[in-house]
């Protein structure tokens, strides 16, 4: 039982450190930050579930926040499996693909959704390039 | 080597209320090629430009089909403007030099938006498309509107849910035998691989869904024999088009 909770709480913190990541490279990386500032602000809920786990982020008007737990201000919500979610945020499966299998449940706005995940590939595409840098 | 034509999506979708008169004059101003919209056909036969199937009314969502255009002429947009007609839409611009494409969801809407083309005589400017979200093959959309209109303008899209296999999905061959010129792809998945398949196969190839600085230089750089992506969608039109003339013009 301790196993899995253990498992499970490195599964939640390495999505977590994700994110945390996303919203220090809004910080610090021109790029990534002039395109939040054309972005209108979205509040995103993420429902995860085995283990069950739950985060908001808010993006746009030049901001990228992150926070654990549940916000009664999305204007979008996300629930999907903890496994997949780790999988399409590693490359490994492809979003859209996951939402036409049901895998992945968007409520509200899609076209917003889709502006989201492109931008969590942006970010994952600028945060590997810097840290290349970082490590040469 | 020519330049990559530019739609505003939406008119300029993310600069405005979309598909409203003023983010469609916005686009036009900004200094578009075109304008990509989608369109809905009312219960008596008139054309909406809206992304929505279902209109709010009194608090409940009725399809566009089950409306009169009397009723959604009583409807709001967000800036409080009234969702357009096609007539409306190209009587405002039937004389700038622009192109239209519009997403159908059913052969009926594509007959009717020709129909109201020929009137306006702007038939050789229009494009209809699949919409991304239509897992229908290309003969179930476009069979009966290639009967009804010989030339008009068809362009494929590839549905997202094959957006990581398209090439077994292109339906090239419905595409010669129904005379589609050209095919969608959403940017995160058009290689350059798949360009140039498209273009060896003599099709047109659009990219859609682009936003970002980043991928909208990635596009306007990549040609194949010389020639450039043939067009790029993006609810940010002034700096697709702004990029085009930094990178293109060189």
């Amino acid at each position: 039982m301790n196993e899995i909770k253990i498992k499970d709480d490195v599964e939640m913190s390495r999505i977590m450190e994700i994110f945390y990541g996303f919203e220090r490279l809004s910080e610090e990386n021109l790029e990534f930050r002039q395109e939040l500032d054309e972005l209108k602000t979205n509040i995103v809920q993420t429902k995860l579930d085995n283990p069950d786990f739950a985060y908001w982020v808010e993006f746009g008007n030049g901001k990228f926040k992150v926070g654990k737990g549940e916000t009664s201000d999305a204007t979008l919500n996300i629930k999907c499996s903890s496994e997949i979610w780790s999988d399409i945020l590693a490359g490994r499966k492809d979003s859209y693909s996951e939402f036409f299998k049901s895998n992945l449940k968007i409520e509200g706005d899609l076209q917003y959704a889709v502006v989201y995940l492109d931008l969590l590939e942006l970010a994952s595409e600028i945060n590997q390039e810097v840290e290349v840098v970082y490590n040469e | 080597m020519n330049k990559t034509f530019v739609w505003g999506h939406r008119g300029a979708g993310f600069r405005d209320v979309e598909n409203s008169m003023s983010s469609f004059k916005k686009a036009v101003d900004m200094g578009v090629d075109g304008i990509k919209t989608e369109a809905q056909l009312s219960k008596d036969g008139e054309i909406f430009l809206c992304f929505q199937q279902s209109l709010r009314k009194n608090g409940e969502y009725v399809p566009i089909k089950d409306l009169d255009s009397s009723e959604i002429r009583t409807l709001r947009l967000d800036n409080n403007e009234s969702v357009l007609t096609l007539s409306e839409f190209f009587s405002e611009f039937k004389d700038d030099n622009i192109r239209y494409n519009f997403d159908i969801r059913d052969p009926e809407i594509g007959i009717r938006i020709i129909e109201i083309a020929r009137k306006f005589k702007v038939i050789d400017k229009i494009e209809l498309a699949k919409p991304v979200t239509d897992g229908s093959l290309l003969p179930e959309i476009f069979g009966k509107i290639r009967e009804f209109d010989k030339n008009v303008t068809l362009i494929n899209t590839i549905f997202l849910k094959y957006a990581n296999n398209m090439k077994e999905h292109l339906e090239l061959n419905s595409m010669r035998e129904l005379n589609i010129q050209g095919i969608n792809v959403k940017y995160n998945f058009a290689t350059f691989e798949l360009f140039k398949l498209v273009k060896e196969n003599g099709f047109k190839f659009y990219v859609w869904g682009l936003l970002f600085n980043r991928p909208m230089q990635k596009f306007l750089k990549m040609n194949y024999k010389g020639q450039p992506v043939d067009a790029m969608m993006s609810n940010f039109p002034d700096r697709l088009l702004r990029l085009r003339n930094e990178i293109q013009n060189n």
